[in-house]
C-alpha cells in the first residue's frame, strides 16, 4: 500500500525538505505535508519517490532543476499506475490524490516532469508574470491551457487566454449574457482610452467579436 | 495539471481558506521555485505572518535556509 511522497536530495545546503507530519497552523489543520525550495544555484538534482508504508521507496523520479535552463530535466522514472500516488493512513484524508503545488512556473519543466511521472499526482503551479507564462507555452513546450486567475478580477494572464481562439467558445458560453456585455465594454472603454496601442484595440475587437459569435452560437443551439 | 496566475501568497492564503472551510485537501509537496532580484525566496511567502509561515518549525527551517 502506497504511504506518501518524498523527496530526498544529495545537498541539503541546496534543497530544504520539511517532515511532513507536523506542519500545522495555530487551529491544528495540516496545510502542507512537505516544501521544498529550489535553490538559487545553477543546477540541483534531487529525487522525488513514492514510499510504502515500511517507508520502503517504490518508484522514484530524478530531476535535475535548472533555473537557468529549465529545459535540461533527466526522466529516470517509468510511468506509475494513476492509483499509486494515493494517502493512505494514517494520514485522515485516505485514498485520496497527491498534490503538488509548484510556486513560479519557470519553463514549466517540473510540473511536466511531476505531471508525466506520478500520473496520478494533482500538479497546480502558481505564477506571477504572464510573459513567463507566455514564454513557457510558446518556447518550452508547457501545454497551453486556460490559465485560472488567482484573484477573481480579469488578469493579463486571462487576457492572453482569451486571445486564443480555442478556449473561447467554452468560455463565453458558460457566461451569463449580461457578463458578457460588461466585458465587451470594458474592452472597448480600454481601447478607446489608449487608442495607440494596437495590440490593445485588436484584442478589444477579437474579444468582442469572439463573445458575439459564442453567445450568438448558444442562442442559435 | 493546472495552471493558475496571480500571487502565489495570495494563492495560498486562499487555499487556507478553503482548507478551513474543509473545500479542499492539503497539498503534500509545496516546491518553491520564486526568487525575487535578490535570487531570495520573497518575504511574502516565507517571512513571519505571511502565507508559508504556518508552523513555527517550518519558520525556523526557512531562516536556516535563508542563512
Amino acid at each position: 500500500m502506497v504511504c506518501s511522497l518524498c523527496v530526498r536530495v544529495p545537498d541539503s545546503a541546496c534543497f530544504l525538505s520539511v517532515p511532513s507530519w507536523g506542519l500545522t497552523d495555530s487551529t491544528g489543520t495540516r496545510l502542507f505535508h512537505c516544501i521544498v525550495v529550489c535553490s538559487a544555484a545553477a543546477a540541483v538534482i534531487g529525487v522525488i519517490g513514492i514510499l510504502d508504508n515500511a517507508l520502503q521507496p517504490m518508484a522514484h523520479a530524478t530531476a535535475k532543476f535548472n533555473r537557468s535552463a529549465d529545459s535540461h530535466l533527466q526522466m529516470h522514472a517509468p510511468a506509475m499506475e494513476p492509483q499509486a500516488v494515493t494517502h493512505s493512513d494514517p494520514r485522515p484524508n485516505h485514498g485520496s490524490r497527491c498534490r503538488a503545488l509548484c510556486i513560479g512556473l519557470g519553463g514549466g519543466s517540473l510540473p511536466n516532469f511531476l505531471s508525466h511521472h506520478f500520473p496520478g499526482l494533482l500538479v497546480d503551479a502558481v505564477e506571477l508574470d504572464p510573459l513567463v507564462v507566455t514564454a513557457a507555452t510558446d518556447y518550452m513546450g508547457f501545454p497551453r491551457q486556460r490559465c485560472l486567475p488567482v484573484s477573481p478580477l480579469l488578469t493579463p494572464c486571462m487576457l492572453h487566454a482569451l486571445s486564443d481562439s480555442d478556449v473561447h467558445a467554452e468560455f463565453w458560453s458558460s457566461m451569463p449574457s449580461t457578463a458578457v456585455l460588461y466585458i465587451c465594454l470594458f474592452f472597448i472603454v480600454l481601447a478607446c482610452m489608449h487608442p495607440g496601442k494596437g495590440a490593445r484595440t485588436s484584442l478589444a475587437v477579437k474579444v468582442t467579436w469572439y463573445a458575439a459569435q459564442a453567445k450568438h452560437a448558444t442562442a442559435s443551439g | 495539471m493546472q495552471l493558475h496566475q496571480g500571487d502565489a501568497a495570495e494563492y495560498i492564503l486562499k487555499r487556507v481558506s478553503e482548507l478551513h472551510e474543509g473545500h479542499v485537501e492539503p497539498v503534500d509537496l509545496v516546491f518553491v521555485d520564486a526568487f525575487d532580484a535578490n535570487d531570495e525566496v520573497p518575504a511574502s511567502l516565507w517571512s513571519a505572518g505571511k502565507a508559508l509561515d504556518t508552523s513555527p518549525n517550518l519558520r525556523e527551517a526557512f531562516s536556516d535556509f535563508q542563512a
